[in-house]
């Protein structure tokens, strides 16, 4: 059985391909999957916990966007914010145009204390998109992914932008 | 809340004023100020001095340790004053970003995701010491551990460059638990709070007995000092609502009793309701399915929602034909307004009064 039917059998909706929430695109977030299974967590707390067996097995067959930000919704759900971190560095790897990744991931570290940081990503998340594509930076540079956050973030305040 | 209805602190634009002489009506109140800021006579009443009482009674519910933490928004030039009230009070305080608020209008045109936001209109900036004016967005708690909790779950919509970022719905939700709100009234608010389908307050009517309404469940005056309860309760006759409301309500009987007094008074004036931010309290009384009154005032949120109140000035008696609302003096018709379908915020009017 593949991952989207083995997902549907246990959420009861389906896994849709990750849409990308381009900044230039104007729009809303499009994506679902997220608040759906917020939802799951209280009505059905059963099918989550069913979800996070599996998912370690979905991560090893597929390297995909969606499977990642999966991952990271549901550690994020289950409270486990560093691993929710890691999945949200590794969907911003696979496709860091999509500003949706960045706002789970600026959450994620508001989770983890790492406040200032969540912060220079949700107030200057234009400038963060464009350094980390110019810089080629990927989930294994959180460090340097880090520093650049912070610089943006104080080059702001001191130009008073 | 509208996202747990979280934002009484901020400022908005009411209705308060004077009662003119009693009337010689038998459901008149002898008393003349309503709605008015309320100034306690010793306690908390630092915080009204600089930000005025819309939080009033949270606040005290919080020093008490009834409620385990609590948002607040306060102006970025009162905030070390605000910093210092709190510590007198063993508060802790922790800041997040700055509000700056803005028109309805200028946000659905040029915002992505303007038209989701409900109640509150307000581009964000970091709280760094660069902001010089706006609201700054605090939570206050007695424990560090609440107070954390509360932090990072409380992350409230906010436009920044030209975008509405919101936290994720996991967190809105939870945040209800780290406020203290009931959990049958959290859960509540995760199946109804959808404002593309239902009317919040119309759904709590619907699931209250009927004459069951209890005025320590009324949550329609929470944004303007008098009310026990900051949330939105599952039914006007919820128990756990209740029981939190009553134990605040003892908690400040012991410190302003004449504040008591003056709640349960507001608590139990009859209401018109169309939707979350749009009603009108009166002062009279309901009889046969109308409300008879003398005076009405808009207790809804932003002045653009108070659509009625001069016609419901030259009325005096207000009754639903349906949906339709059809304000009457002396038996002739002043106004009927009628029911219209909407695809955002439905209307559903109701007439309660609690008791
Ligand atoms: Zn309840």
């Amino acid at each position: 059985m593949d991952i989207c039917n083995e997902f549907k059998n246990i959420a009861g909706f389906d896994l849709s391909p990750r849409q990308t929430n381009y900044i230039s695109g104007y729009i809303e977030r499009i994506d679902s999957l997220f608040y759906r299974l917020s939802i799951l967590y209280f009505s059905s707390p059963e099918k989550l916990r069913m979800l996070q067996g599996k998912i370690k097995n979905w991560l090893k067959e597929e390297q995909i966007e969606t499977i990642f930000s999966l991952a990271g919704y549901i550690y994020y759900i289950a409270e486990d914010f560093s691993q929710a971190k890691k999945y949200f560095l590794k969907s911003i790897s696979r496709n860091p145009d999509n500003l949706d990744n960045w706002i789970d991931l600026a959450f994620a570290l508001r989770h983890l204390g790492e406040y200032k940081l969540s912060n220079g990503i949700l107030f200057n998340h234009d400038y963060v998109i464009y350094y980390y594509k110019y810089l080629k930076l990927n989930a294994n540079n959180f460090s340097k992914l880090k520093s650049l956050v912070l610089e943006i973030s104080e080059k702001i305040l001191s130009n008073n932008i | 809340m509208s996202q747990l209805c979280l934002l009484s602190g901020i400022a908005k634009t009411k209705r308060r004023r004077f009662l003119g002489a009693a009337s010689v009506k038998p459901w008149s109140f002898i008393i003349s100020i309503m709605f008015e800021s309320y100034y306690p006579k010793k306690f908390c009443r630092e915080f009204v001095q600089i930000k005025g009482s819309g939080q009033l009674v949270n606040i005290m519910a919080t020093v008490k340790e009834i409620k385990p933490a609590m948002d607040d928004w306060v102006r970025v030039d009162r905030y070390d004053e605000y910093r210092r009230i709190c510590k007198r009070y063993g508060l802790i305080v922790r800041t997040d970003t700055v509000f700056r608020m803005s028109k309805k209008k200028n946000i659905l045109k040029n915002v992505i995701g303007g038209k989701r936001l409900t109640t509150t209109y307000a581009f964000g900036l970091p709280f760094n010491g660069s902001s010089k004016d706006g609201l700054v967005h605090v939570f206050i708690a007695k424990s560090k551990g609440n107070l954390e909790n509360c932090f990072r779950d409380g992350w409230y919509p906010l436009i920044i460059k030209h975008r509405v970022i919101d936290r994720p719905g996991i967190d809105i939700f939870k945040f209800g638990y780290n406020l203290g709100y009931p959990k049958c009234c959290v859960g509540f608010f995760r199946q109804f709070n959808n404002w593309y389908k239902y009317s919040y307050l119309y759904e709590a009517f619907k699931n209250t007995k009927k004459n069951r309404y209890h005025y320590l469940s009324n949550p329609c005056t929470r944004d303007i000092t008098y009310s026990y309860i900051y949330h939105m309760p599952c039914a006007y006759n919820c128990k756990a609502t209740i029981e939190l409301a009553r134990k605040i309500k003892k908690a400040i009987y012991a410190e302003e009793p004449e504040f008591v007094e003056k709640i349960d008074r507001h608590l139990k004036l009859p209401l018109l309701i169309f939707y979350e931010i749009k009603f009108y309290a009166f002062d009279g009384e309901i009889k046969n399915g109308k409300l008879h009154y003398k005076d009405v005032y808009f207790i809804g949120q932003m002045s653009e929602n108070n659509l009625y109140e001069s016609d419901l000035k030259r009325g005096n008696c207000v009754f639903l034909e349906d949906r339709d609302v059809v304000i009457l003096n002396n038996g002739k018709l002043i106004r009927r307004i009628r029911w219209q379908r909407r695809n955002f915020a439905p209307e559903i009017p109701f007439i309660v009064q609690f008791n």
